[in-house]
């Protein structure tokens, strides 16, 4: 599984760790991701971010 | 410029830069020059919110001065790490080592990276007030606006939005520092764009979030960091930063930004049929030659603009590089969401439309037609360019 990285803030979203903090579990593929999950960062979209 | 009280026992004390040629080491302010708005709050409690970067320092401490002991400041608020706006913290912490500093948690850890300093740092969390005597701060956590530890802070009796970043422009202050005072709005308006196409675009998402965790909160006077201080009008700019924060999404106002660049004179010469085609439908146009302008004038309007015409020849098999550089800028901005084409000689074999290619994809510039023609300029490939034009200009008015 792909490393994915938010284009605004830098933040790295690593399918390893997921995001719990918002509702996504460790081991989520980015592309598994719902749409309106966003950085937890910066608030910027999925569509914001680039494959690492 | 010496101290301006905007309300009773708070001041304006910025500095005047009109000797940084490159803000941020990339933007050219040579002959607009810039501020660095500070505030002092004489209450029970010393504050000074923002400081100014490293430079005319003594200027800066000779206003507080005027009207309090540098040494006597309780409270050092830092909306914002960058060095433009802490440039004299060491200094300041020499004079007044008992002055505690106030910021958001990320502020904290930058502090210690930026300066050295842990001790006598106060975190405050999104929304929390301190009192300082008759008046009462409240903080706004503000990520991305511009940097991951940004906040706002608002005085609540008066309702004055210390913004920092937000709000601000290039342009040194000519005296007057309020919106209605000033007798050049168009040039403050003009920088203001600027400002925001070089320094905040890439935060058009945060900066809308801003705005709106803002939307209950009464604001009278908006306070930057740099630029006008807007008390006649405060919603006049954020109502133009939120226009222009919205133009990430919506790609901006019909209209078109022709970037050329041109080795020989080929593909500017057919940069001019172009124009003259796009010109017949009477759209907004812009020209700029990508080798000899600044990409800080270009941004602004590629920014505001819902269409890009691009014409450059091809250079070793690949895109002109001072295009190049061009459209990597403006990727790292995030404009995005535009109508493009392109054109341009070639000498041999192609190249640069397909390099081109590559970089406008990621920021969603849709490709809705090009022009790639071997060598000089003819009579017959001059009209073609006069009609690629219009169409182009007219695709770009139907949306």
């Amino acid at each position: 599984m792909d490393k994915w990285i938010c284009d605004v803030c830098g933040y790295v979203y690593d399918p390893e760790k997921g995001d719990p903090d918002n509702g996504i579990q460790p081991g989520t593929a980015f592309e598994d991701i719902p749409d309106d999950w966003v950085c937890p960062e910066c608030g910027a979209g999925k569509d914001e971010f680039s494959k690492a | 410029m010496p101290a301006v009280e905007i309300k009773p026992n708070i001041f304006w004390i910025g500095v005047n830069d009109r000797t940084t040629d490159l803000f941020e080491g990339l933007w050219p302010v040579t002959e607009e020059g810039v501020s660095y708005n500070t505030y002092l709050i004489d209450d029970d409690k010393k504050v000074v919110i923002d400081l100014v970067k490293a430079l005319k320092t003594d200027e800066f401490f000779d206003q507080i001065d005027e009207i309090m002991p540098v040494s006597s400041l309780d409270y050092v608020i830092l909306n914002h790490m960058e060095p433009d706006h802490t440039g004299v913290l060491r200094t300041l912490k020499r004079i007044a080592p008992d002055a505690t500093i106030v910021g958001s948690p990320k502020m904290k850890q930058m502090l210690e990276a930026y300066y050295g300093i842990s001790k006598n740092v106060k975190i405050v969390e999104d929304g929390e007030t301190l009192s300082i005597g008759k008046r009462t701060l409240q903080f706004f956590h503000t990520p991305f606006v511009h940097w991951p530890e940004t906040m706002m802070t608002y005085e609540t009796s008066d309702s004055i939005l210390f913004a920092c970043d937000a709000f601000g422009s290039y342009g040194a202050l000519r005296g007057a520092i309020f919106d209605d005072a000033c007798k050049d709005p168009d040039f403050y308006q003009r920088e203001a764009l600027r400002y925001y196409a070089n320094i905040v675009s890439k935060f058009s998402g945060p900066v809308l979030r801003a705005i709106e965790k803002l939307t209950d909160v009464d604001v009278k006077i908006i306070a930057p960091s740099h630029g006008l201080v807007w008390r006649k009008n405060p919603t006049r700019i954020v109502e133009l930063y939120k226009t222009w924060a919205e133009y990430a999404e919506s790609g901006g106002e019909p209209g078109i930004t022709m970037i050329y660049g041109s080795m020989y004179g080929n593909t500017e010469e057919m940069m001019n049929a172009v124009a003259q085609g796009m010109s017949c439908t009477g759209i907004d146009l812009d020209i700029f030659d990508v080798s000899r302008t600044h990409v800080s004038y270009i941004l602004p309007s590629l920014w505001a603009k819902s269409g890009v015409m691009i014409g450059a020849p091809t250079y070793e098999g690949k895109l002109f590089p001072p295009m190049t550089q061009v459209l990597q800028m403006a990727a790292l901005k995030r404009v995005t969401n535009k109508k493009a084409a392109y054109f341009g000689s070639f000498g041999w074999s192609g190249g640069a439309l397909k390099q081109l290619n590559t970089f406008i994809e990621p920021i969603k510039w849709e490709l809705s037609s090009s022009m790639e023609f071997h060598g000089g300029i003819t009579k017959e490939r001059l009209k073609q360019g006069e009609t690629f034009g219009r169409a182009f200009a007219e695709t770009v008015l139907a949306v």
